[in-house]
Parts: C-alpha cells; structure tokens; sequence
C-alpha cells in the first residue's frame, strides 16, 4: 500500500478557518465518517486521546498534530488532511504540559495499525520535510494536495 | 541479548515508526537487541514480564511507572529533530 492510496480528495479540506482543534477535528471526523472510514465514537474517543496523549509536533518547518486512536475505531484506512489558514492549539506529543501552534492536521485513521509501517515511515518523512509542508501549506485545493502527496508519496 | 520497550498512548502509531528506526540502528551498530512494543497504560506489567534495558516512549510517559530502568524520550523518531543524540543515548545505555 502506498501513502496516496489513503489520501484521498474527499478527505482533504483546505484554508481551513477554526477557533480551537475541537472544531477542526469535528470536521475531519466528519469526512471520515461520511467515507465510512470510521465508527461514530471515533471523533470522541480522538478528543478523548489527545487529552491525555496529545499529538502536536514541534517541528522545524510547519507544525503539525497527527490525531489518531486504536483500530478498532477504524472501519477502512485512511488519512484525512486538514491545512488551516490560521493555527490552532494542540499539546505536545513529547510533552503534554507544552502547546504548540499547529497548521495541518493528519487524522490517521488506520484500520490495522502497526501493519502499515512503510504508509507511517513515509508520513513521518514527508512531514518533517520542510520544502514539502511548504507546498502543501500553499495549496489552495483539496486536488492540489492529493497531487502533491501522490507526487511526494513516490519519491 | 537486550531488550529496548517502545510504547506511545494507545494505537501502536508512533512506536511502530521508532522500532523501525531502532531495527536499523541496532543491525548497524551490531548491539543484538529485541523489542518489546505496548501502550503507557501497559508499561508496568511488561516491566515485569520482559525486564528491559531502556524504555523508549514516544510521548510523555509518566516516569513512576518505570521502575528506575532508564528512559530515553524518542519523540525525535517522528520529528527527525536531535534523533542522532536520541541514538546515541540508546546506544550508550545498551552498551553498558
């Protein structure tokens, strides 16, 4: 399997105007649920886990939270994408009493977990990649970052 | 033979990419190691079961679950950020 096969546009939105991560996450559950991707509790059980073990990643180009929970919220994989036009608050995944300025979203919805390691070793890659997060915080459309991924993901 | 315990919070996301990265760190190194992967809220009871060397945790892990074995913050397998330094603290502790 390879990353593009999970970034689908559907799942994709852009310029993206939130007050909190609530309501950010409330939109990619949405999609996600709409996919079929996800069970119903699936948007509560990703607050639940971001309280307690939250995903935001200080990185050196363009933050970033990757939101997911166990598999068996997860009907069919898939990673729904999120790029905000103004940051939202996360914590901190290496420390949860830190907050960081987050500007696209990853909701990893995966329906087997630690099977996908290339999917998930690719994702890493990329978004620590700081010329890559760059194109994909200037995309405009859902297409244009599904192209980006599909021509990123092959690298 | 060590053994190196990888957890993250609940769903197996991020140590999966961190045991990947320590696969290849420990056949380079030639350091004969397995792993142990499992959630936080697992970390006690596998302490007792698998005694390993260093836990690894890929998030804030409360250190009063970990029994004085020594922990090394692997945030940095997901971030790229200071993961060399994240290496060579592992590697320093295994080759005690």
């Amino acid at each position: 399997m390879m990353i593009s096969d999970l970034i689908t546009e559907n799942l994709i939105v852009t310029g993206v105007v939130c007050s909190n991560k609530e309501e950010v996450l409330k939109q990619l559950f949405e999609m996600l649920y709409a996919d079929g991707c996800v069970e119903e509790t699936f948007y509560e059980e990703i607050l639940k886990r971001e309280k307690i073990y939250p995903t935001g990643l200080e990185l050196l180009g363009c933050n970033v939270a990757i939101p997911h929970v166990s598999p068996d919220q997860v009907k069919k994989s898939a990673i729904a994408i999120a790029v905000l036009k103004t940051p939202v608050i996360f914590n901190r995944m290496d420390d949860v009493n830190l907050e960081v300025e987050v500007k696209v979203i990853f909701n990893i919805a995966l329906a087997n977990g630690g099977k996908q390691v290339e999917v998930l070793q690719k994702l890493t890659a990329l978004i620590t990649d700081e010329a890559f997060m760059e194109k994909v915080l200037e995309a405009k459309t859902p297409k244009e970052v599904q192209t980006i991924f599909k021509n990123g993901g092959k690298k | 033979m060590k053994t190196i315990m990888v957890c993250c919070g609940s769903s197996m996301v991020t140590s999966t990419i961190a045991i990947k990265k320590l696969t290849e760190v420990m056949k380079k190194t030639g350091i004969d190691a397995k792993f142990v992967q499992c959630k936080f809220s697992e970390v006690s009871g596998k302490i007792e079961s698998s005694r390993p060397d260093v836990i690894v945790p890929t998030g804030s892990l409360d250190e009063k679950l970990t029994a004085g074995i020594p922990v090394v913050r692997g945030t940095s397998f997901i971030t790229g950020i200071n993961e060399k330094a994240t290496i060579d603290e592992i590697i320093k502790i295994l080759s005690k």
